[in-house]
Formats: structure tokens, sequence, C-alpha cells
């Protein structure tokens, strides 16, 4: 009977230890899991909301590039307006007054003619000097559009590997936040940081300010040598005409 | 003219000139007494008006030196209203014809204000559209990266915490 109860008591402290054994490890290993558990989902968190804000920036970006373009079509349809209503608006004020001085009396036929003759040399001078600023503005243009939608593309794409990057640091943190959690955020931080440093120096590198300016510059010089050259000759055309004129008061 | 008579009263002497005239009957001496007839028979008029100045005809030469005194007034007064009313037309022409050449010059330059006003209409709308082209350089100029750069900041490390 004593001996019955021995191996009663043996049993159920075996038993128990049995337990105590099996139990204690699950114990620690919920734990660890609840850890590991909180950075994921910190990194879940920062990764939906700074990706959702990336997303929105790109957006903003790409309807900035669209505005853009649209702004430079803009001016130049204004730009090209202007130019149009000034030249008309000159050529009628010169042959008016070609007209007034043909109407003078006391006009000789040699006069007459002479006064033909400076009209006709004046608007063909006016048409070539259109011509050349015209030709002058059109490469600018066209240099102008190359070039800023280069640039677009380039800083899209500039972009469009930080966007990458910034996933591809989030994906890795949503990983080892399980099997490191100490040091999760850190390793995202420099990631981040790497991706982040490469578009600013993208955006450096591509920035075309100096560029157009020097597009600018090159359609102004030859806008300045075309007005030159005409001014040059409507001052031959005048000479010319005012002493064919004379000492006539017409 | 009668001023003219009243002042040769001492010529009255010569008018028996008239008595060569008379020899034309040379036969006949006794005749001779008809010609004188005749000539005394002008001084006889004439002194009845000189050598008598009646009255009256004080008062003709008064009359007569009135009128001609009017009448060289009257030419002042209009000799003084020309040169105070025409004065400009007689001075101009003198000014005209002493600076010819000027005035040659002086038109000529007119002429060439009128052309070079003429010339000017274009060209200066040609320096106008100079700075026209050149609108709005400036903000095409500007830097479009603060749209990118607005990319980068939305995920910042900085803020990775």
């Amino acid at each position: 009977m004593k001996q019955l109860l021995s191996k009663i008591v043996a049993t159920i402290a075996l038993g128990s230890a049995l337990i105590i054994y099996t139990v204690s490890p699950v114990f620690a290993v919920t734990s660890t899991s609840s850890s590991t558990s909180a950075m994921c989902v910190h990194v879940a968190t920062l990764q939906s909301t700074k990706e959702a804000a990336m997303d929105v920036r790109i957006t903003t970006m790409q309807s900035n590039f669209a505005a853009r373009l649209a702004k430079i079509a803009s001016d130049e349809a204004a730009i090209d307006a202007k130019v149009a209503a000034d030249r008309a608006n000159a050529a009628q004020q010169f042959e008016s007054k070609i007209q007034t001085l043909e109407s003078k009396t006391g006009l000789t036929d040699s006069q007459k003619q002479a006064i033909v003759s400076f009209s006709t040399s004046m608007q063909q001078a006016e048409k070539t000097r259109e011509a050349a600023v015209d030709s002058a503005r059109a490469t600018y243009r066209s240099a102008l559009s190359s070039t800023v939608t280069t640039h677009q593309q380039t800083l899209t794409s500039a972009v469009s590997t930080y966007k990458a990057a910034v996933e591809s640091a989030f994906t890795t943190a949503s990983t080892s936040c399980i099997s490191e959690p100490s040091t999760t955020m850190s390793a995202l931080q420099a990631a981040v940081k790497t991706a982040h440093d490469t578009l600013n120096s993208a955006i450096t590198t591509a920035a075309i300010k100096t560029e157009i300016q020097q597009l600018a510059a090159t359609r102004d010089a030859a806008v300045t040598a075309a007005n030159n050259s005409f001014i040059s000759s409507a001052k031959a055309f005048t000479a010319t005409l005012t002493a064919a004129l004379g000492s006539t008061n017409p | 003219m009668e001023l003219n008579d009243f002042n040769n009263q001492p010529q009255r002497p010569i008018q028996p000139q008239p008595q060569p005239q008379a020899p034309t009957p040379p036969p006949v001496p006794p005749t001779p007494p008809v010609t004188p007839l005749a000539a005394p028979m002008q001084p006889v008029e004439q002194p009845m008006q000189s050598q008598m100045p009646t009255p009256t005809k004080k008062k003709s030469n008064t009359k007569l030196y009135v009128i001609i005194g009017v009448i060289i007034v009257v030419i002042a007064v209009a000799v003084a209203a020309y040169f105070v009313f025409f004065n400009k037309p007689a001075v101009k022409p003198a000014s005209t014809g002493k600076n010819e050449t000027s005035q040659t010059a002086s038109t000529t330059n007119t002429n060439n204000a009128t052309v070079s006003s003429i010339a000017s209409v274009l060209t200066n709308n040609a320096s106008g559209e100079s700075s026209t082209v050149n609108t709005n350089d400036s903000s095409l100029a500007s830097d479009v990266s603060s749209a990118v750069s607005s990319v980068g900041s939305s995920v910042d490390e900085t803020t990775l915490k």
C-alpha cells in the first residue's frame, strides 16, 4: 500500500515537472514574438503612410511637369500673337506714312519713284529681318522643348529609382523586423537616406537653368544681329530718299 | 501853272516877240502901226491879273496851300499805315533772300526727319520685338527641381523613427 502510494506521488511529481518544463518555454517564446510583432507593425505602418505620401508627391510632380509644358506652349502662343499684331500695326503705319508722303504736291516723277523704291526696299528688308528673327525663335523653341522634355524624363526616372529604393528598404525592414528587430529601424533609415541622396544628386546634375539661359542668349544674339542689319539698311534707304527729295519741301 | 505865272511877273517885256512876225509886208512901212495894236492887247490883260492882286486872289492861294498840305498829310498817313500794317511782307522777303542757303538746309533736314520718321516705324518695332521674344524667359529658366525635391522629402529618413 505504501509502495503504491509512493509510486502515485512520484508520478504526480514527474508529471508536474514535465508540465512545468513544457509550459515554461512557451511563456518565453510568447514574449519574444510580441516584441517582434510590434516592430513589424511599426514598419508596416511607416511603409503604408510614407509610400502613400510619396505617391501623392509623385503625382503632383507629374502635374507640375505637364503644367510647365502647357505654360511654355501658352507663353509661345501669346508671344506669337503679340509679335504678329505688332508687325501688322507697324506695316500699316508704314504704309500710311508712305501714302501721306506720296500725296504731297510738288514732287517730281523721279522723287515719286524714289519713294516707291524706299518703300519696297524697307519692306523687303523687314521681311528678311522677320525671317531671321522667326528662325532664331524656332530654333530656340525646339531646343527648349527638347531640353525640358529630356529634363523631365531624367527627373521622372530618378524619382522612379528613388521610389523603388524606398519600397525595397521597407520590404527589407518588414522582413528584418522578425529576425533582427533591434537593427531594423537603423537599417531602414540608412537605406532611405541613400535613396534620398541619390535622388538629390540626380536633381542637381539634371539642372537645366544654365542650359536654357544659354539657348536664350543664342536666340537673342541672332535677333539682335537681324535687327542691327535691318536698322543699318533702313538708314541707307533713308539717306537715299532724303537725297532724292533734296531741298524740295514735300 | 498859276503859281508859275505869278512868279514870272518880271518877264512881261518879252511879250513883244510877236513883232518880228510883222515884217511879212515889207513894202509898206506905214502899216506897222497895225501890228503894235495887236501886241499891246496882250500885255493889257496880264497886268490885270498880276499887278492888281485882289483879296480874292490871296484866298485862292491859301486854299491851294491848304489843299497841298492836306494831300501831303494824307500821303504821309498812307505811307505810315503801309509800314504799320504791311510791315511783315516788307521785311520777310529781305530775310528770305538774305539766307537762302540756310532755308534749303532746313528743308533738307525736314525731309530727312520725315523719312526717318517713316523708317522708324519699322525699326522701333524691330527693337520692341527683341523684348517680346524674351517674355517669360526667366520663368522658363527657373528650376523645376522643387517638385522633385518634394517627392524626395515625402520619405525623409529623419522622419523614420
